[in-house]
């Protein structure tokens, strides 16, 4: 879900740019030494993970898994979205490189807010697997939701002709909200059971080799 | 891949790497600034110029460009039937507009423009020539690190999945068409996660244990000379006439 190359004035690329150079700072202020293999391996396993596409009745769609990656990465996840989408760009010239900044900012807020929003049931239902899984799918739901009323905010705003356009395309990312939340709680049951501690948070034995800091 | 052809030889690919991330990039934000039917017109044959200069094969440029070309095809076609104005002509309970169409016309060749140039300027160098050219902007050098890591991940977990596509269909999980497909997708999204997630573990062991300090270091070193200057320095003119086309007929209007 992003806005192509061409569509936005001046004024909204260049906006788009400087809120997300303030929002990738703040995340590259806060990653600590050991994330960062965690943020590039996790990053590249979403960006194939949201090429694979899902046949849903007589139709398939490919999902952006953004609220999974806000869950699992945590406030690193904005550096996720911004490679994810530069490499969109890139290998399939998707979205753009004009509008980068624009899509990092719908996206990683997005993320941001199904992890903030995740993060305070967790602890709560850390006992209840299946209910702790449901939360995370309704909030990637809602996630994909709120990106999606930024994107169809930003259309308005930049040109009244896009309104009618805007319209058409909140209506098709609703329905991939609803998709995208039940996978996204398909997939946090499985990984519940099998590696929990990408669920919870808690950090491998692993990456504890730094306490000697 | 967009950096297939990067070891031509063309008047791009011997471009100081840090000249033609400049330029181009600027080319591209004006290309993205621009309305004025002159001014686009006039930024898309300089597109199709530097594109034809780069040497980068027309079938490579047209396969790259087919799938993004038929997504804007669709949005294009929502904007021309809903954006209000003057009615062109109207079938059955669609009405076609004049504004639309002539919106329509402006973004898709715009968008066109800004994609050859991106080819233009992501087809002639490898990509961490292009990184190296950032972090000589002053962008962050962790940013750079982390984009270069992903990209040899990205094609790794490619493999990755690849693998566990054939391994669920060697154990007779047939991909049915349907909604019965999604739980072995499910299965195989989870444990490619799962295998990304501890392989980061195993990356960071290595990386500590060698010494990582958080800084990823290459070692290609940028020659300019006066050729690179003169070619970045065209190619800055050119935007500055895209945009004197743009403002200067406004100004005159």
């Amino acid at each position: 879900m992003h806005i192509s190359e061409g569509v936005l004035s001046a004024e909204y690329v260049v906006g788009g740019y400087v809120a997300a150079t303030a929002l990738t700072a703040v995340a590259l202020k806060k990653l600590k030494k050991e994330d960062i293999p965690k943020v590039s391996v996790m990053g590249a396993a979403f960006f194939v993970s949201s090429l694979i596409h899902f046949k849903i009745g007589p139709t398939s769609v490919h999902l952006t898994l953004i609220g999974l990656t806000g869950i699992v990465l945590g406030a690193p996840s904005i550096l996720a979205v911004l490679t994810g989408l530069f490499f969109q760009a890139v290998m399939f010239q998707h979205g753009g490189l004009t509008t980068l900044g624009v899509n990092t900012v719908t996206m990683g807020c997005s993320a941001l807010a199904v992890y903030y929003a995740f993060s305070q049931v967790r602890a709560k239902l850390a006992g209840k697997k299946t209910l702790l899984a449901a939360a995370g799918g309704v909030f990637s739901g809602l996630g994909i939701l709120l990106a999606t009323l930024m994107v169809a905010a930003l259309l308005a705003l930049s040109s009244e002709a896009f309104t009618g356009m805007a319209v058409f395309f909140s209506i098709s990312q609703g329905i991939l909200a609803i998709v995208e939340g039940v996978i996204s709680f398909l997939v946090i049951q499985q990984l519940l059971r099998i590696k929990p501690e990408l669920i919870l948070g808690k950090s491998p034995p692993l990456t504890r080799l730094h306490d000697d800091r | 891949m967009i950096d297939r052809y990067a070891n031509l030889d063309s008047p791009l690919h011997s471009l100081d790497p840090r000249w033609k991330l400049l330029s181009l990039f600027i080319l591209i934000l004006v290309c993205a600034s621009v309305n004025s039917p002159p001014a686009v017109f006039f930024a898309a044959g300089a597109a199709v110029i530097i594109i034809i200069l780069s040497r980068v094969p027309v079938r490579f440029v047209f396969h790259t460009l087919k799938a993004p070309f038929i997504l804007l095809i669709v949005m294009i076609f929502f904007l021309v039937i809903t954006s209000g104005g003057r009615p062109l002509f109207g079938l059955a309970f669609i009405t076609v507009y004049i504004d639309g169409l002539r919106m329509a016309a402006i973004i898709c060749i715009k968008a066109l423009s800004i994609m050859l140039i991106f080819i233009a300027l992501f087809g002639t160098s490898r990509l961490n020539i292009i990184m190296k050219a950032l972090s000589y902007f002053g962008f962050p050098r962790i940013l750079t690190g982390l984009l270069l890591s992903t990209y040899r991940y990205i094609f790794l977990s490619f493999e990755d999945l690849e693998k566990l596509f054939v391994a669920a269909r060697l154990r007779g999980l047939t991909l049915r068409k349907g909604i019965g497909n999604t739980g072995t997708t499910v299965n195989i999204l989870a444990t490619l996660l799962v295998r990304s997630y501890e392989q980061s573990e195993r990356t960071y062991v290595a990386m500590y244990l060698r010494g990582f300090s958080g800084e990823f270091r290459t070692l290609e070193e940028f020659k300019a000379k006066p050729i690179d200057h003169a070619k970045g320095s065209a190619l800055l003119i050119v935007s500055a006439l895209v945009l004197f086309l743009e403002y200067f007929l406004r100004l005159k209007r």
